[in-house]
């Protein structure tokens, strides 16, 4: 017969096993906000909710979950604000004809640990499609990330946030290189 | 007596004179090298990466420049001002930027802006070879302790590669090497005496560096 106290001490370690699983990770973005000059175009961002709210499961750890959606949605809205006056995210009105339209979508996201790859290091692939739509023409452009860390003291959550966080700034700046041209052409 | 004196006299004058002699900057030029320059260091991330001692050269000759009075602007500093020309790409084969950068208008304006004169890109990697010797470490119930010795040669170079930014040119590149050996001695305790090599190499290209710049100023 187990006594209640050794009950509730098994509940309680139970609770907070599955409470530390699954727990999603955030990625800490270090894009750089210098002011850029601005292009007075009007931009239309269309981020749909399953790119906002995408979150990353690993294929072979299925409680390593992470937060891209929020990362990428901040980042194309940062980079799109910082070179354009007039950017909207929401519903695109009658009243606001836009001069580009940008639709970002993730086609490939890798993510493999030393365990796995027989490497030293954490590595990460990003993979995105965005289509600009202006009004002579459309274009699909890649963008493509690689990144990776060594294999350090730190806690594996933290190693692979700062994996992230190194990966999309390297879209950020691909992104805004990308957008830069495409201001001075349209 | 009096040979030992004219033997260790000698043996002070014979090391005196194998010490390698670098030239001295005259005070002159320094005054005229001080007056001028911002240097970005930046980390070459396509040579010797994941070399963890290649943030040892960085600082080091952050170190050897700030003595001289440069202004010196860190990698994450320098690559932030100047976002997104100069972020590492290790999707491509070209994982750092070409000099041809340089030439872009709007990166001009974000340099102009930081009044960077001297970009100088640093790489380096140690090399580790012939490992000799024995160590035992016991722990038993009246104590422990640790006997043996063992040593390891090791070779450190260091490149460095220095763009002028107004003339937007490659001015140099400079590379420095130097060999040596850590010890490790043990009697119960183990004493670590590491290489030097590192910090002979350091000092070394930063004193080309300096030349380098130097004759940039004086030509």
């Amino acid at each position: 017969m187990i006594k209640t106290k050794e009950l509730s001490f098994i509940i309680l370690v139970a609770m907070y096993t599955t409470s530390c699983m699954n727990q999603s990770i955030a990625i800490n973005l270090d894009i750089p906000s210098q002011v850029s000059s601005l292009f007075e175009k009007r931009i239309f961002l269309r981020i749909t909710p399953e790119f906002a709210n995408f979150t990353y499961r690993h294929p072979h750890q299925q409680s390593l979950l992470v937060d891209i959606g929020t990362a990428q949605s901040f980042l194309f809205k940062k980079i799109t604000k910082k070179l354009f006056a007039h950017v909207r995210t929401d519903e695109l009105s009658h009243s606001y004809t836009p001069d580009i339209i940008i639709t970002p979508e993730l086609t490939n996201i890798e993510l493999s640990k030393p365990s796995e790859s027989g490497l030293t290091s954490y590595e990460c692939r990003l993979k995105y499609m965005v289509l600009i739509t202006t009004k002579e023409h459309t274009i699909n452009h890649n963008i493509l990330a690689y990144s990776r860390t060594p294999k350090l003291n730190k806690n594996e959550n933290q190693v692979i946030s700062e994996l992230l966080s190194q990966c999309i700034r390297n879209i950020a700046s691909k992104l805004e290189i990308k957008l830069l041209k495409l201001a001075n052409e349209v | 007596m009096k040979s030992n004196l004219f033997f260790t006299l000698s043996l002070i004058m014979f090391i005196a004179g194998c010490m390698k002699q670098y030239p001295n900057l005259s005070p002159s030029v320094e005054k005229k090298v001080n007056n001028v320059s911002k240097i970005a260091i930046i980390k070459k991330t396509d040579r010797g990466i994941f070399q963890a001692k290649e943030d040892f050269f960085i600082t080091c000759l952050t170190k050897e420049l700030r003595e001289k009075n440069f202004i010196i602007i860190s990698d994450k500093e320098f690559r932030d001002h100047t976002f997104p020309f100069f972020e590492s790409d290790e999707a491509t084969v070209n994982v750092e930027p070409s000099i041809d950068i340089l030439q872009n208008k709007l990166l001009q304006k974000k340099m102009n802006a930081l009044g960077v004169d001297y970009i100088i890109w640093v790489s380096g990697r140690i090399d580790y070879s012939d490992k000799v010797g024995a160590m035992s470490c016991t722990l038993g119930l009246y104590g422990g302790g640790c006997y043996g010795y063992t040593s390891q040669k090791d070779q450190s170079n260091i490149q460095a590669e220095i763009w002028h930014v107004a003339r937007k040119k490659l001015l140099s590149y400079n590379t420095a090497a130097a060999s040596g050996k850590s010890h490790l001695f043990a009697f119960i305790l183990p004493i670590p005496i590491p290489s030097d090599s590192q910090q002979r190499s350091c000092k070394e290209l930063s004193r080309s560096v300096l030349i380098e710049i130097f004759k940039n100023l004086s030509g």
